[in-house]
């Protein structure tokens, strides 16, 4: 009888067992990714455009926000209101425009509004590919000791949005 | 027929275009040699093409995968070894770009599975056979029986 269970029982559960596995896989819609960057000094940003060194300085004196995106990126397009609404909290967000023409950014800013503190941009994507970019947009979350403390690829949700809030309400009170 | 077909190579064109860089400009190679030549294609097919569904970066066409392999070739045309290369992606992208990932704490599991799976079929099929030897032999198992 014991035989018998476990003759049945072992592929039965191995199955039961994988197919859960990979359901699990599916249902994971965690866009915070692994980045080896994470607690660490990140990569070199592109120099600031003339009497810009001034604007960077101050953002990355606090927590800020790293988001490299495009104007021929749509995601970037969906994510926008809430890179607004995170500027409009005080939250400084530094734009790293990725592969762009600096005119349709430009064109882009004026018609959607403008979230940054700061543009710089990175036409050929050597930037992008330092910090580890996949594609745009990508947000990076550094602290005010300048560290990375979390990379999210694709656009922005509304968790990530509280998070960061919550992290810059937590850095005031610290202070 | 013939204009049903042209419209749809222009339906295929424009979805190909979203998303794309508007300026796609065409990479200058980075000349090598024969024998780095070879190293750069082993080395992109050992990497992975982090924006396709499975692919290296050496099959891929993606933006990303070609700006990663001009990185490839430009260190290997500075004399960068195999080794310094790889650990150049990963610190960027993490052992997810490596085709081979490293063994360590993460990758436990994927390198562990598939053992853990045959030790189970092995037992499973062990099992088995002595079931059906047990059932050659005469014996007062009552599910014997039932077969």
């Amino acid at each position: 009888m014991m035989r018998r269970v476990l003759l049945y029982g072992i592929p039965l559960v191995t199955l039961v067992g994988l197919v859960a596995l990979l359901f699990a896989g599916m249902q994971d819609r965690d866009h915070s990714l692994p980045s080896p960057l994470i607690g660490k000094q990140p990569p070199a940003l592109p120099e600031p455009p003339a009497g810009g060194a001034d604007a960077l300085a101050s953002a990355r004196e606090q927590l800020h926000l790293i988001n490299f995106w495009a104007s021929w990126c749509q995601p970037c397009l969906v994510e926008h209101p809430r890179l607004m609404a995170l500027s409009r909290e005080g939250v400084p967000i530094v734009g790293v425009n990725y592969k762009d023409r600096p005119q349709a950014a430009e064109r882009w800013l004026q018609r959607h509004g403008d979230p940054f503190s700061i543009v710089l941009r990175d036409e050929a994507g050597g930037h992008a590919i330092d910090w580890g970019v996949y594609g745009v947009p990508e947000t990076y979350v550094i602290g005010a000791d300048g560290r990375v403390l979390r990379k999210h690829v694709g656009e922005i949700d509304a968790e990530f949005e509280r998070e960061v809030l919550q992290a810059m309400r937590d850095q005031q009170e610290a202070s | 027929m013939r204009r049903g077909l042209q419209w749809l190579l222009v339906v295929f064109v424009m979805i190909g275009s979203f998303g794309a860089p508007l300026q796609a400009q065409e990479p200058e190679k980075v000349p090598l040699t024969t024998e780095q030549e070879q190293r750069f294609h082993r080395l992109a097919n050992e990497l992975r093409c982090l924006v396709c569904q499975n692919q290296s970066i050496a099959e891929s066409n993606a933006p990303l995968a070609q700006d990663l392999k001009e990185r490839v070739r430009r260190q290997i045309s500075e004399g960068r070894s195999d080794e310094e290369i790889k650990n150049y992606m990963r610190d960027r992208y993490g052992d997810f770009v490596l085709y081979k990932p490293p063994f360590n704490a993460v990758t436990a599991v994927l390198w562990i599975s598939p053992l853990i799976l045959l030790g189970v079929g092995a037992i499973w099929l062990a099992l088995r056979m002595r079931r059906a030897r047990a059932d050659d032999l005469p014996d007062d198992e009552p599910e014997h029986s039932e077969r």
